[in-house]
């Protein structure tokens, strides 16, 4: 056997004895994709609009004499809303892109659906006390990766709800190490039901840049 | 790039990027999942592709994010078993190389990406720092630690002694 070089050589030259793929279907589901992408980008346009119209409902909803309204959690949509006078209605219920629990423990619950609301997701999570960061791949990532990709005491009860609708954790803040924060790197796909999309979690180091601190 | 062209990319590119892929994870499947879906993805943003003017890093980069997620595993496990483009079959690899790959598993994914980049896709050492997004003393750490891990491995199988294992340009210990 010769030198590192030589045999990762051999290695590579081994795996290249597979067929490709035909580049038609290739490029077949890229247009797939790519017709998705700029689909949903017109629902997120729309939505946008729903959202202001449902903030506007709620504020109707907390004046004096209005329905008692729960303590809103961290979210990356507005709260469903539950119209009062409308029971012809079906009642529809809007689910957050995520979710962010602060747990009695200190830890932290979340659920992440979709992550087009990437900024706000951080900022939720810098204020509990996460160094994070969150992209949509692709996108510049300013961080460096921390060390070690592996920290299971950090984040655990990793759960998969639906097949591909959400992941759902449990972040540990205080398994950080000093300088260490977590970001979040969605594919554009994730989230969306019957496909498979990318959620990678990973430890970075923590500066201004990526987490903000 | 029009659809000729990132036709005529592919043909070139996937072999090569699959075997650089495999050698990173040890896996052949999951780096030919991992390739064709990264090949899809850069189809479909073929607009940033062309900005960017350095398509088959791109595609390497992406392709590594997506055999390196933890998580896709989980959600896909049972896809990557249903795979629309299955694997022609390939020959056995030879003892020495299973030995290789094994070896290879031992080190950490960042150890292995970056002696992959460095030897086999000829990269210097900054340029696996940028793809990798890491500082360059950190890929000669990398570099250097992975290569010591692979040393007593390569050094018995080949006969040679220890003091036969190369150093890198500038590397760290």
């Amino acid at each position: 056997m010769n030198d590192l070089t030589t045999e990762l050589r051999r290695m590579a030259d081994e795996a290249q004895q597979s067929r490709p793929p035909a580049a038609a279907e290739i490029l077949q589901n890229g247009d797939r994709m790519r017709r998705r992408t700029f689909a949903r980008r017109s629902v997120a346009g729309l939505s946008a609009v729903a959202a202001v119209a449902a903030v506007a409902v709620t504020v109707t909803a907390m004046q004096p004499g209005a329905a008692e309204a729960h303590p809103p959690s961290a979210q990356g949509t507005p709260p469903p809303v539950q119209p009062q006078h409308r029971p012809q209605h079906q009642q529809r219920v809007q689910l957050a892109d995520w979710t962010v629990a602060m747990q009695a423990d200190g830890n932290i619950s979340l659920t992440i659906r979709q992550l087009g609301e990437t900024a706000s997701l951080q900022q939720t999570l810098r204020a509990d006390g996460v160094p994070a960061s969150a992209l949509i791949e692709g996108q510049a990532n300013p961080c460096h990766v921390y060390g070690t990709s592996d920290m299971p005491s950090v984040v655990t009860g990793f759960t998969v709800a639906g097949g591909s609708d959400s992941a759902a954790m449990i972040i540990h803040p205080s398994a950080l190490p000093s300088g260490v924060g977590l970001q979040f790197v969605a594919s554009p796909n994730f989230g969306e039901p019957g496909r498979s999309g990318d959620l990678t979690v990973r430890p970075v180091e923590v500066s201004s840049a990526c987490t903000g601190s | 790039m029009d659809r000729e062209e990132f036709a005529s990319f592919y043909a070139a590119a996937f072999r090569r990027l699959v075997g650089q892929l495999y050698a990173m994870t040890g896996d052949l499947a999951e780096a030919q999942d991992a390739v064709q879906e990264a090949f899809t993805r850069a189809w479909a943003r073929r607009g940033k592709i062309d900005r960017k003017q350095a398509p088959e890093a791109w595609i390497r980069v992406t392709a590594w994010r997506i055999a390196s997620s933890r998580w896709r595993r989980a959600r896909n496990g049972d896809r990557l078993m249903a795979l629309t483009a299955a694997p022609e079959h390939v020959a056995g690899p030879s003892p020495d190389r299973v030995a290789f790959v094994e070896a290879l598993r031992r080190i950490s994914p960042e150890q292995r990406r970056a002696l992959v980049l460095y030897h086999l896709c000829d990269l210097t050492v900054d340029q696996v720092a940028a793809e990798t997004g890491t500082r360059v003393s950190a890929v000669k750490a990398r570099l250097a630690r992975g290569r010591a891990a692979l040393a007593p491995y390569l050094s018995e199988t080949a006969g040679h002694s220890p003091s036969s294992k190369q150093n890198y340009p500038g590397g760290a210990q």
